[in-house]
């Protein structure tokens, strides 16, 4: 499903991992997108991305999500998510973690709109905020 | 002053703001960029965002700001910004404020960056 909205593109990637469908969740990427995996590390172009969101769908998990805030400047905008996971890791141990995430979108020529930078993990990537490093999983 | 790099934006207009340089510090917006003012209120536009700013600069900030993370796609880029601020209130009242931003910078055919998204209160 193409996302007709800016917040649409935080949903449907949510509703495509939960539902394991890998390609519908790499398609709302734009080819040179940029993703910050759960290491920090930042991973650009779709090979990347797929591996990362394949690592997520490896978890089986159930994600909910809703996005309180959508600040737009003409064929961009930024999103500001809240999430939370409950999953299994590689080990088989249950996880349940949320974040706040920050997400950079873009509209298309057909008029949808995809990711261009996908910051699940927001600003507790710096290491601000209460108990940030234990949200990285 | 220019922003050769995604992050010179945060740090120069920072430099601006506090040099009291109203015009430099405008000249690092993109013309129809977002800025949000305070939470729940967003601006559009040069216009608007300079009256925003010359609020700002009237209080005589003393501002500091570390731009720790930045992702780069292409020809946009997303700032995390942790910034400080000094100055008075229209009473003539110390202020002491921080807070995370984030900031979303193009760059220019010329080479340069400006913002298009700046959210000085992040997700709060």
């Amino acid at each position: 499903m193409p996302a007709r909205t800016p917040a649409e593109c935080d949903i449907q990637v949510i509703a495509a991992v939960n539902a394991g469908d890998l390609e519908t969740a790499v398609a709302l990427y734009e080819s040179g997108a940029a993703v910050v995996s759960p290491s920090g590390e930042t991973v650009t172009g779709i090979p990347a991305i797929r591996e990362v969101l394949s690592s997520f769908i490896a978890m089986k998990p159930t994600l909910t999500l809703e996005v309180p805030l959508v600040v737009q400047s003409g064929d961009t905008a930024v999103l500001h998510s809240k999430w939370a996971l409950k999953g299994t890791d590689g080990d088989g141990n249950a996880v349940d973690t949320e974040g706040n995430g920050v997400e950079v979108v873009r509209r298309q020529t057909d008029g949808t709109w995809k990711f261009i930078i996908d910051n699940p993990f927001g600003t507790d990537i710096i290491g601000t905020g209460e108990g940030t490093s234990e949200t990285l999983f | 002053m220019l922003a050769q790099t995604p992050a010179d934006c945060d740090i120069q207009l920072i430099q601006a703001i506090n040099a009291g340089d109203l015009e430099t510090a405008l000249s690092f917006y993109e013309p129809e960029a977002t800025f949000v003012a305070e939470p729940g209120k967003t601006v559009t536009g040069i216009q608007a965002i300079r009256e925003v700013m010359a609020g700002m600069i009237a209080g005589k900030p003393t501002l500091t700001i570390e731009v720790p993370f930045v992702a780069q796609s292409g020809d946009t880029a997303l700032l995390h910004s942790k910034w400080t601020t000094k100055g008075l209130d229209e009473n003539g009242n110390t202020v002491e404020m921080e807070g995370n931003g984030v900031e979303i910078v193009r760059r220019q055919a010329d080479g340069t960056w400006k913002f298009i998204i700046d959210n000085p209160w992040g997700s709060g």
